[in-house]
């Protein structure tokens, strides 16, 4: 025998072993305190190369296994400050549109963003929305989310008669929604909400994962920002009128451009709300990044991803955990899928008389908020979020639309008083 | 022949790894994940002995992998009769007690309860020097200033007190501000839960939600005896700050009411979790929550814990003049206490900024704001100021001069 040749067929064997093994042993008692434990050698080469992380690819994922790739990604690339943010797309390119009254879609970049309001009557009577995508509408399911955000709005602000756009395949699951919708309008007092509605189209500029994990939302955040201030100064928009809605990494784009038009104007946005924030994989040195409380008077979140490519984090005044923080949300079958359902959520809450369907309770986990351990006023998780709550809330949602439970886990007399015709709006749906 | 493809294969494989820095496999090597310690063989006196900057690197590499896969689960929580407990009387006495009957000797001094009551929960063991002086120096401050009107009497008659039990540092005590400042009476509590994480390991395991629940059923008992929660102020330093809003959030559950105030000296970075469940000092627990954060990237977290957050320097590894990880930590403790001498409440003026760069190119906006125990109520975002590296640590003044804000410069 070949002592050579035995010690090769030993080595494969070795290498067969070591490449199979991805199950980190934490069997014997003092292993858990050692960090090669956390996780082995083979895990990190098996991990795939940037480039090779593409949304498809988390789409293809289960919400676990997209969570667990992102996970050693982030924390892996942490301590080493491996990620900067480098990726800063010109403003020319990052373009945008203003609904007009018809629903027409009336286009911008950020260079000439002021000018085009500027030729739009009446902007800034009363409400000013401004809606940043943070995924490219390439994708279906970012595509999807983000058309029921805008068309929620048109309604809300009366900008187009609603029976309109709608895509054949979904009308038939909306209708039920929208008759509703349509009775409920028609039941209420005149409908006078009016508003104007800008989609900044940012995601569109993200096409891979390295763009969106590098993406300097500073720098995108002090543009945007500044653009604001002109807003103020010279087409006389009110900042108590100005709601920045900012998705996954637009959320901390969004938050800096509220700080930033407070350096330059000493006055706070009235809201900031930040759907699924994104985990910063990038961070600028030495400086503190990210949507945070304070970015305007009144900073909400909702987070449907805090595992994957959400963070657990909070970031605002409130933060929102529908099924508390999770990797992902029910109906959502990956990671990508899940933080959208942030922006389906809030969507939902701003078609006119859905505003309470989404009723949570401050508690730390989605366990206490089941046991009724939950403590605290109860918030509507959406575009009726009380401006004076803080703290952590939870709530249950459906896995198909309609999301919104509109009821809590458990009755809270003491609370709440029930309202009939969200009892009526259920039997309607049953 | 067999070694030639031997050979062509090596090659291509060093040829491929060194492509693509980012290849995950670049960031952490087989060897350097071996060469980490186990949280059993890490001290606080191992972490003392090491320069900032090595410390702050070894705990960042700790956090981050053991985040993975959430292989940490939190499993200590001492034992409410092994908590110590000292209680500070006005005369500088100190009176010794456990977690479980604290608040019955407390009851027993008399004046309790009457003004401000002030709990500190310790979150290092006060086994270094570095760590016990700056508990000393948090102590002497609010016994300065709950005997302050006692104080104020006897400078006024002329006579000058020296009381053995302080060690006056001359910078500290030469200045005559505190006897025109204002007064209050009150309470020191230490809970000393510090003292119970005996080992790092203790420290990375600790429960802090069950541990922090403890502590709020000791603060019910108190306002069910009749304090009322409004005069309570918690704070929480290292570690503990978290135990400090875990106890926020139980008390609010039980009674309804939010504490008043908390305070996180340095607020850590929690090594150890429970997955999907929210854990971790943050807005909400109290009406007010303020933190000072001196070792943001090293034993501290930069992540936002209050209402409003203070980042002496902005987020760094260490605050000016930190030699060590643990020094770091405890400069948070440092510049509180010296916030609560008498006189010395506006030491710390602070500007709304996100960076040392932006503070110091008077880049930041708002209002001025003071770090420490003065800090205003209405506050809500991120604060950079600059510190001294030695005491005093404040700088009383600051990048700019804002006469507009504030009409008085303190001489130092």
């Amino acid at each position: 025998m070949n002592p050579l040749r035995n010690l090769c067929v030993l080595a494969c064997f070795m290498a067969v072993a070591l490449a199979t093994n991805s199950h980190r042993q934490s069997n014997s008692l003092g292993s858990s305190e050692d960090p090669s434990n956390w996780v082995s050698t083979s895990e990190i080469e098996q991990l795939p190369m940037l480039k090779d992380v593409t949304l498809r690819r988390l789409e293809g994922m289960t919400v676990e296994e997209g969570a667990s790739l992102l996970d050693k990604l982030y924390h892996l690339a942490q301590f080493n400050r491996v990620f900067k943010p480098e990726y800063v797309p010109e403003p020319s390119k990052i373009k945008g549109y203003i609904v007009g009254e018809r629903g027409q879609k009336i286009e911008f970049n950020l260079n000439n963003f002021v000018q085009t309001v500027k030729r739009q009557p009446n902007f800034g009577n009363d409400e000013v929305t401004i809606f940043i995508e943070g995924l490219p509408q390439s994708w279906s399911q970012a595509n999807k989310a983000n058309r029921k955000l805008i068309q929620a709005y048109e309604q809300r602000y009366n900008l187009q008669p609603y029976a309109g756009q709608q895509d054949s395949d979904e009308q038939k699951s909306n209708s039920d929604e929208q008759g509703q919708q349509r009775r409920k309008q028609n039941q209420e007092q005149d409908d006078n909400t009016t508003g104007d509605l800008v989609v900044i189209t940012l995601g569109n500029l993200i096409e891979d994962f390295e763009q969106y994990v590098t993406l300097n939302v500073e720098r995108i955040g002090e543009i945007i920002g500044e653009r604001l201030v002109q807003l103020t100064n010279e087409v006389n928009v009110p900042q108590e009128i100005i709601h920045l809605i900012g998705q996954g990494p637009a959320a901390h784009v969004a938050g800096i451009a509220g700080r930033q038009y407070t350096r330059q104007t000493g006055h706070k946005l009235r809201r900031i709300t930040g759907l699924d924030p994104a985990r910063l994989y990038a961070k600028p040195e030495n400086k503190l990044s990210g949507l945070a409380r304070g970015d305007a008077d009144f900073v909400d979140a909702i987070h449907t991803s805090a595992y994957g490519m959400g963070t657990q984090e909070r970031h605002g005044d409130v933060d929102f955990y529908p099924n508390g923080p999770a990797a992902g949300v029910p109906g959502a079958d990956n990671v990508v899928e899940a933080s959208m359902r942030a922006t389906r959520y809030y969507a939902e809450s701003v078609r006119p008389g859905n505003e309470r369907n989404f009723p949570a309770v401050a508690a730390s986990s989605y366990k206490e908020y089941k046991q009724n351990n939950g403590y605290g006023k109860r918030a509507y998780m959406g575009i009726a979020t009380s401006y004076d709550i803080r703290g952590d809330y939870m709530l249950q949602v459906n896995s198909k639309s309609p999301f919104g439970r509109s009821t809590p886990a458990q009755p809270q007399t003491g609370y709440h008083s029930y309202h009939e015709s969200w009892k009526q709006q259920q039997k309607n749906l049953a | 022949m067999s070694l030639r493809l031997c050979l062509l294969a090596c090659l291509v494989v060093v040829a491929c790894a060194s492509k693509d820095e980012l290849k995950p496999t670049k960031w952490l090597s087989a060897n350097e994940l071996e060469n980490l310690p186990s949280l059993n063989d890490i001290s606080f006196e191992r972490l003392e002995n090491m320069p900032l900057q090595k410390g702050a690197q070894l705990l960042e590499k700790i956090y981050h992998i053991g985040q993975i896969e959430n292989e940490l689960t939190p499993n200590f929580v001492p034992s409410a009769s092994n908590i110590p407990v000292r209680i500070i009387k006005s005369n500088g006495d100190r009176l010794d007690a456990k977690l479980n009957n604290y608040v019955e000797k407390a009851f027993a001094q008399p004046g309790f309860g009457e003004d401000e009551v002030t709990i500190v929960l310790t979150g290092l063991p006060q086994t270094t020097p570095t760590i016990k002086k700056s508990m000393r120096k948090l102590e002497q401050a609010y016994l300065q200033r709950y005997n302050l009107q006692e104080q104020q009497k006897i400078a006024q008659n002329g006579q000058h007190q020296k009381n053995n039990e302080y060690e006056s540092t001359s910078s500290e005590e030469t200045s005559d501000e505190w006897k025109n400042a204002k007064t209050t009476s009150g309470n020191l509590i230490i809970i000393d839960v510090g003292s119970t994480l005996t080992n790092f390991k203790r420290y990375a395991m600790l429960d802090v939600t069950a541990t922090g629940a403890m502590v709020a059923h000791t603060l019910i008992e108190l306002t069910n005896k009749g304090v009322p929660q409004e005069i309570i102020h918690l704070i929480g330093q290292g570690i503990s700050a978290h135990v400090a809003g875990a106890a926020g959030q139980e008390f609010t559950g039980h009674t309804g009411h939010k504490l008043r105030r908390i305070t996180g000296l340095d607020p850590a970075k929690l090594l150890s979790k429970r997955r999907e469940y929210l854990v971790g000092l943050s807005r909400g627990d109290a009406d007010f929550i303020d933190v000072i954060h001196t070792s943001s990237l090293a034993m501290g977290t930069p992540m936002r814990c209050g209402d409003v957050d203070f980042y002496p320097n902005g987020p760094n590894q260490g605050a000016p003049g930190s030699e060590n990880v643990i020094e770091a930590v405890m400069r948070a403790t440092r510049y509180f206490a010296e916030s609560v001498c008498p006189g010395k409440e506006h030491n710390f003026p602070a500007v709304a900024a996100n960076s040392l760069k932006q503070y110091k190119q008077n880049d930041g906006f708002g209002k001025r704001a003071y770090m420490g125990i003065e800090v205003d109520y209405d506050l809500k975002g991120d604060y950079i100021l600059e510190v001294n590296e030695k005491s005093p640590f404040g700088k009383h003044a600051p990048a700019q001069k804002q006469i507009s804000y504030h009409g008085q410069r303190h001489e130092i």
